[in-house]
Parts: C-alpha cells; sequence; structure tokens
C-alpha cells in the first residue's frame, strides 16, 4: 500500500514541479521580451528532447536526426502560420511524424553507431535539399511571419512564451501518461531486450517505428516553434550540430525520466545565455559535463529528485514533530 | 485434440553443419515433455524453432491445427506460445511490476490514444491486469520485490521472475531453456513442484522444457524426448520402464564409475609440510576467493591451487561458480574477498593483461576468437618477436592448423576454432594455463586430440586448471579434480578418488557416450 502510495505521490509530484516552475517562468518575464525569447527557446528545446528520448532513453538507441525532423515541421508549418496558425501546427507534426518514420526505418535493421551514422546522412540529405531546392528559400532564408493560436499572438514574445510553456507542459504530461501505460513499458521493454520483448508477444517493428514516429512530432512541432520564436527560417538552422546539442540535452538530464530532457535544456541555454563571453567557457562547460558524467551516470534529474524528495522528506518531518506525527508518511511517500 | 503442438522434418542447418535433421514430434498440452541430451544435441535450437526466435531450415510446425511455420516469434507469443530463456534475461531498469505488466501486453493491450487520454480500455485494462500481477506476484513470492529494478535481483530472483511472466501472460503453451540451471538444490525442488503443480491446475497448457537436471525432470515430467546428434533418440512416458531406466541410468552416469568398485579413501587434500610453505612454493594459490555479481553472491570463499606440471580439472553443474572462480583468478572480473599468488607473488586485483605477460593465460569460454580472421591473424596477435628454443611451437602441437591457416575462424569447426584458441594462448609461453570449457559440444575423437596436446604441455611444465561440465569426461583425463556446488568447493583432490564419490555429483543428463561435433 505504502508503495502504490508513494507512485501517486510521485506522479503527482511531477506535475506540480512542472506548474510551479512554469508559472514563475511566466511572471518572472512579464514585461521582458528578451528574457521571455530565451525561456521559450528553452521550452522548444525541451520539447524536442522530450521526444527524442523516446528513442534514447526507452528504444535506446542514438539518433542525430532531430534536427532534420525539426526542418521537415518547419518548413512544413511556416507558409501556413501567418493566417492559419493552428492548421500551421497540425501540418508540422504531421511532417515530423512522418520524417520520424522515415528516420526510424533504418532502425528496424541496425542499431547503436550504425544508426546513428544512417541518421546522419538524413540530417544531411535534408539540410542539403532545403538549401538548394529553390521553392524552400535556398540557403539565405526567410523571415517567419506569425499570426494567432487560441487568441495568442504569435509575434508577441509574452503570448509566444505562454504556447511554449502550454507546449512543453503537454509533451511532459504525453511522456509521463504513456511511460506508467502498458504501451510505454513496452517501448522500453523492447529498447532493453527486443528478444524478451518479443517473446511476450510484443511486436519490435511496431514498437519502434511507433517510437520513432512520435519522437517526429514532438521534434515536427518544436521545429515550427523554434522557427516562430527566432522569427527566421534558413536551412543551416538544422545542423548536426543542432541534433548533437539535443542528444546531449537528454544524456546530462537524464534518460528516461519525464523532466531529464527539460533539465538538460534548461543547462544548455543557461549555458548558451550566461557564459558565451567568457574564453575559458568550453573547459569550464567541459568539466561540467565530466563531472555530470562521473557522479549522475543516470543523468541529472534523478539526482535532483532524490535531493528534492529528501528535502522535502526533512521538511515535512519538521512539520510532524510540530504537528503530531500523522502527516510524515504522507507528504514524504514512507520512510525507508 | 485441441492446442496440439506438432512438427514435422524440422531441420535447422548452419553453414554446412546440422544441428537439427528430420524432428518429428506431436506434443500434447496438459503434459510436461522435457528434452533432455547432451550439449549439443539440438535441444535448444529445437526450442527455438518452436518459439520461432530461429528459422527452420526445412518442415513444418503446427499449432492447434494452423500452420506456424512462417510466424514471428512475437506472433507465435501472441498465439500464446511463451518462451523462457535460460539465463533469466529480463529488462534490467524496468521494475518486476513492470516486467509484470509487459507480459499483460498480450491479453489486455491498449491502443496509444487510449493510453494517452486514459479512456476506453486504458482504466479497466490497467485494474485488471495490476490484479493478475498482484495474483501472480503472490504465488511467486515477489510482493517485495515489485518495484525493485531488475537489474538489482539475483540471477535466481531473475529467473522467478520470468517465470511469473509467462504466467502472467495466460499462456496455452510454456516453452522453457534450462530453468533450473544456476539454481541452488532447494530452488530447483520447489520450481519442480511448481511446474507440477501448473500443469495439473491447467491442463490446457502444455510445457516443454530443456533440462539437464534429473530430479527436476523425475518430479516434472509425464514425458521424456531424448535428443542426440540433432534427431530424437528415445521417446518415453512416464510409467515406461525406459523412463525409469533413464532416470536411474544419468544418475549412474554421471560419476562415471559404479559403486562397484570403492577405492580407498584418503586425506582429500595432502596439508602442506609447513616448513616449505615459507619458500614460496611454484604455482598459483587463490585463497578466499568471493565473487558478487550486484548482491548476489555467486561464489562463496573458495580456495584452489594451481601446480606446476599437473592436469587439474574444474567441474559443476551451469551455475555452480566455475567460470566466475576463472575470471577472478587471472582478473578479468577481480573478486570481491580473496588473494591471488602467482608463484608466490601477490597478484590480487592485477589486470589480466599483466598476469597474461606474467604466464597465467586464460582461454575464455567460447573460445572467444574473432571470426573474421583466419588462423595466420589469429597466431600473428600473440607471436612473439623472437621464439624462446623452449616455447612450444602451436604449429608443432596441432599440425593440422598448418593446412588451415588462411581459413577464417568462423568458418571451422568447433573442434578446429579449440585448437585454434589454444594455439594462439600457447604462443605466450604460459606457465599456468586456465581453460574455460574444453569440451563443450564436441565429440570425443576431437576432445582425446586436445587432452592430449595438453598432456604434452603438462610435461614441459606447465600448469593447467580446466572448466569442464563433463564431470566423468573431465576425471577421466586430469591428474586432480576441484568439484564446485552451489558456489562453495566440494571437494579437492586426486581425479581417481573424485570419480568414486558418487555423492559429489547431482544426477544430471551429461551423456558420456554422446558424439557430436556442432560448431
Amino acid at each position: 500500500m505504502t508503495i502504490r502510495h508513494r507512485g501517486t505521490i510521485r506522479g503527482t509530484g511531477y506535475v506540480a514541479v512542472v506548474a510551479v516552475v512554469m508559472l514563475v517562468c511566466a511572471l518572472g518575464a512579464r514585461s521582458q521580451p528578451y528574457l521571455a525569447t530565451v525561456i521559450a527557446t528553452f521550452a522548444v528545446y525541451a520539447i524536442v528532447a522530450t521526444g527524442l528520448d523516446f528513442v534514447v532513453g526507452w528504444l535506446r538507441q542514438i539518433s542525430v536526426a532531430p534536427a532534420a525532423a525539426m526542418a521537415v515541421g518547419a518548413y512544413a508549418g511556416q507558409e501556413l502560420v501567418a493566417d492559419h496558425a493552428f492548421l500551421a501546427f497540425v501540418a508540422a507534426g504531421g511532417a515530423g511524424l512522418l520524417a520520424g518514420l522515415v528516420i526510424g526505418l533504418p532502425a528496424l535493421r541496425v542499431s547503436g553507431f550504425a544508426l546513428a551514422v544512417y541518421t546522419l546522412v538524413l540530417v544531411l540529405a535534408v539540410e542539403l535539399v532545403l538549401g538548394s531546392v529553390p521553392y524552400f528559400g535556398g540557403t539565405a532564408g526567410r523571415a517567419v511571419v506569425a499570426g494567432s493560436l487560441l487568441g495568442l499572438d504569435l509575434a508577441d514574445p509574452e503570448h509566444l512564451l505562454l504556447i511554449c510553456l502550454g507546449l512543453l507542459a503537454l509533451a511532459i504530461l504525453t511522456y509521463q501518461l504513456l511511460r506508467g501505460s502498458v504501451v510505454g513499458i513496452s517501448w522500453r521493454a523492447v529498447g532493453q531486450n527486443a528478444r524478451m520483448a518479443t517473446s511476450l508477444a510484443v511486436d519490435p517493428v511496431r514498437v519502434r517505428l511507433r517510437a520513432f514516429a512520435l519522437s517526429g512530432l514532438f521534434a515536427g512541432v518544436g521545429g515550427l516553434l523554434f522557427a516562430i520564436v527566432g522569427g527566421y527560417l534558413s536551412p543551416d538552422q538544422f545542423t548536426f550540430g543542432l541534433s548533437v546539442q539535443m542528444l546531449a540535452m537528454v544524456v546530462i538530464g537524464g534518460r528516461g525520466h519525464p523532466l531529464g530532457a527539460s533539465v538538460g535544456a534548461a543547462l544548455i541555454v543557461v549555458y548558451q545565455q550566461v557564459l558565451p563571453t567568457t574564453n575559458y567557457n568550453d573547459i569550464v562547460i567541459g568539466l561540467v559535463l565530466l563531472l555530470a558524467a562521473w557522479f549522475a551516470p543516470r543523468g541529472l534529474a534523478p539526482v535532483l529528485q532524490d535531493v528534492v524528495l529528501r528535502g522535502l522528506r526533512a521538511m515535512s518531518a519538521i512539520a510532524g514533530r510540530r504537528r503530531g506525527a500523522d502527516h510524515v508518511d504522507l507528504a514524504g511517500g514512507g520512510s525507508r | 485434440m485441441k492446442g496440439l503442438l506438432t512438427c514435422e522434418a524440422l531441420t535447422k542447418r548452419y553453414s554446412g553443419v546440422t544441428a537439427l535433421n528430420d524432428v518429428a514430434a506431436t506434443l500434447r498440452p496438459g503434459e510436461v515433455t522435457a528434452l533432455v541430451g547432451a550439449n549439443g544435441a539440438g535441444k535448444t535450437t529445437f526450442l527455438d524453432m518452436l518459439s520461432g526466435t530461429v528459422g527452420p531450415t526445412a518442415g513444418t510446425i503446427v499449432l492447434d491445427g494452423r500452420d506456424i511455420t512462417a510466424a514471428s516469434a512475437w506472433q507465435r507469443a501472441e498465439l500464446g506460445m511463451l518462451r523462457g530463456f535460460q539465463d533469466g534475461e529480463l529488462f534490467p531498469e524496468l521494475t518486476v511490476r513492470e516486467t509484470l505488466r509487459v507480459a499483460t501486453f498480450r491479453t489486455r493491450r491498449y491502443s496509444l490514444a487510449e493510453a494517452l487520454l486514459r479512456v476506453g480500455r486504458r482504466r479497466r485494462h490497467d485494474r485488471a491486469s495490476n490484479a493478475a500481477i498482484d495474483d501472480v506476484a503472490g504465488r511467486f513470492g515477489l510482493t517485495r520485490w515489485l518495484e525493485t529494478e531488475i537489474g538489482e535481483l539475483s540471477l535466481g530472483m531473475a529467473k522467478v521472475v520470468q517465470l511469473a511472466a509467462v504466467a502472467v501472460a495466460s499462456p496455452s503453451w510454456v516453452l522453457l531453456d534450462e530453468p533450473a540451471a544456476g539454481l541452488a538444490r532447494a530452488e530447483v525442488d520447489q520450481l519442480a513442484r511448481r511446474l507440477r503443480a501448473s500443469a495439473d491446475a491447467a491442463p490446457e497448457v502444455g510445457y516443454l522444457i530443456v533440462e539437464h537436471d534429473a530430479s527436476l525432470v523425475s518430479i516434472a515430467a509425464d514425458r521424456v524426448i531424448v535428443m542426440a546428434e540433432g534427431a530424437v533418440a528415445d521417446d518415453f512416458r512416464r510409467g515406461d520402464d525406459g523412463f525409469r531406466d533413464l532416470l536411474q541410468r544419468r544418475t549412474h552416469a554421471a560419476t562415471g564409475h559404479s559403486s562397484a568398485t570403492p577405492r580407498p579413501e584418503v586425506t582429500e587434500r595432502p596439508s602442506e609440510p609447513s616448513g616449505e610453505v615459507a619458500a614460496a612454493p611454484a604455482g598459483v594459490d587463490a585463497r578466499g576467493i568471493r565473487v558478487t555479481y550486484g548482491k548476489f553472491e555467486a561464489v562463496h570463499g573458495i580456495d584452489i591451487r594451481i601446480e606446476p606440471a599437473t592436469l587439474s580439472v574444474l567441474v559443476g553443474t551451469n551455475g555452480a561458480g566455475k567460470s566466475s572462480v576463472l575470471n577472478a583468478i587471472v582478473g578479468i572480473r577481480p573478486p570481491s574477498a580473496g588473494s591471488v599468488t602467482l608463484d608466490g607473488a601477490d597478484v590480487s586485483r592485477r589486470p589480466a593483461s599483466e598476469l597474461a605477460r606474467r604466464g597465467l593465460v586464460l582461454v575464455p569460454s567460447g573460445r572467444g576468437l574473432m571470426a573474421e580472421l583466419t588462423v595466420a591473424e589469429t597466431l600473428r596477435l600473440t607471436r612473439p618477436r623472437t621464439r624462446h628454443p623452449d616455447t612450444p611451437d602451436p604449429l608443432e602441437l596441432f599440425p593440422e592448423l598448418g593446412r588451415r591457416l588462411g581459413q577464417r575462424a568462423g568458418t571451422m569447426s568447433g573442434g578446429e576454432q579449440q585448437m585454434v584458441a589454444l594455439a594462439r594462448s600457447i604462443q605466450l609461453d604460459p606457465r599456468y594455463l586456465l581453460i574455460d570449457e574444453l569440451s563443450l559440444g564436441l565429440s570425443t575423437a576431437v576432445v582425446d586430440r586436445l587432452v592430449a596436446a595438453l598432456l604434452e604441455l603438462r610435461d614441459r611444465g606447465v600448469g593447467l586448471l580446466v572448466v569442464e561440465q563433463n564431470a566423468p569426461l573431465a576425471l577421466g583425463y586430469s591428474d586432480h579434480a576441484f568439484v564446485m556446488n552451489g558456489g562453495r568447493m566440494a571437494f579437492d583432490g586426486p581425479s581417481a578418488i573424485a570419480s568414486t564419490r558418487t555423492d559429489l555429483f547431482r544426477p544430471v543428463f551429461l551423456d558420456p557416450d554422446s558424439d557430436d561435433d556442432t560448431p
């Protein structure tokens, strides 16, 4: 009973953490357009990285193609976004989903390092096609004129921030709902031992394609948001380097953890914003990565979660001592 | 009859070697059928083909009147044919509950949309799944472990989880590969009784079990199919004379000696004269070796000594801890406790590469060859720059390899591969050579050939320790024997004496007469 109990507290705990952080972000960025844009960028990264975790954390495959799916989504939605923003997002998600399927096809035959190389080829191909076909505006790129979505003005940084945070919340909620369902568990099972999952009636082909497709959908929507936040769209935004950044977010933040991608995205954005002026910057970030890999091999999110839970437990123990012992178990999630 | 599983003319060839030849069988639900036979007889291949893990070269498989030869592994699982793997493999980072949830996928699945919107079948199925999981976990004694990750569990527990997963999936056919391997005596009996009880409780479910353990078979099986050289050699039912004879014969065969010729009992380990200990005698001495995997201790503190110019064997069943001991001695997986000395010098926890340079060399199980390299390339890896005149020339020891220098190791037979592996290690000029599984899957003629080479090395002064599962064979060719059981040393003394000790060996299905050779 205590175990079941802890599970629900953990689930609602995530929702509470996400809600509080987002509220702080939204309020903190009021009438500060630059800050709003920075936080919106974080949310966009976090959306794509959360989707990428289906592939990296659950299927345990390496894909360096999220940038390709982002580009496909962004280019699919950019024409529509001025007048029919909602349709633009549907188009971006759909195109991203298809891109994800294409990226996932080689995953049916190869895995690990070989798959990473195949997906690398896809990223380069997409970048090349977008740059050389005149219809897409060539390498020079074009400005993105955004309309309004659900009554919010996409051109206004504060409104845009709300939309980005809302979509990120939706992404994390999707992740979390899937994680606890037999669908999500079977995806993770395929990633950890496809042979055994197969003998329990899970079709690994279907699972891999679906996970890649959903990952592509997240990347497609994220790609369109990325273009709107930047106000600009050109093929050289969606490079191999961007994909590697996304991978880094997932790995540093914590593979397979609902908030791992967000923690990683926050870290990268803070790094880009706070540190870019010093010369020792790369050394500092390199050291941080090294320490993170050494002390938190499963990523930072599980470590942070542990710290927060311990803090809550200590707080509730103090509160419990004040008010009597009844509340300790409820707030602390059981003593172990 | 409903639920009948039949196969006809089932054949599997791997690049010229026939692993399974024209096998026909009719398996009935409500029966526990045991599949026994020597290593390499084709038992696991048969199981793999029934479960769809491996496709047959020829033949058909029919389940309940439906041809499933072309069905993939997951489709067969969906039809209710559930299979467990030998090493209790599962999903290391899923909890026990999540693992059992995967098993409910077959009967209580729902769509992605239902999962995300928490509508439709999701609530109903999740509730039913959790109830089924709690029930099965209770029956298998897993309730306490439901929220534990599989990676934290011992091998024995992981095997129980695998069985529980199969039970949760409500199968019509259960295919298990050596469920008793690596389990302690009491666990084997418990497993056997549980299997028997499950079969009696649900007559619509059929069981096919590959098993070496005679007592599990005698408790649980209704029928025994004996395989040899990729074919069905015998087929007995409980109550047949053959069934009884088989179990009795195997029980005695395991020691290779009848109890009619008792030998005088002597002290098992001649105690060393105390005066000589200080002089740091030559040899490898491992003392108090313990090996742990996570929370699971596989080896519980054993002593083992490799004398120069002696051929010793380390025997015991699957999971007794033999390979763990070898890997601990040579430093591939350092022991959690204990010390190793090499000719008097403490080499505990030194890296394996250093020990190899100092003359302590391991030939790993599975021979550790690179399939893409030719014999000549493989030998070049370890060829010394200048050959010491005393170093044995591997091609002198195995002249047959001289004709095969251009052949890739992956395309050779098992016996030839073992020769290449030995030749490669001999070039390092070892003073002590440790071999993990010398005879596994090899014919007696080939084993004789390999043993002759080992005896020559011994006569040149090399100390040898060979891990073997086939105790009668190993005791026949060695000077000294160590017998391990459940991670402890059960015997340490001359091989001739070990042969007389029927109590040492669990009755196992190892056929000393078997002749087969698979790569």
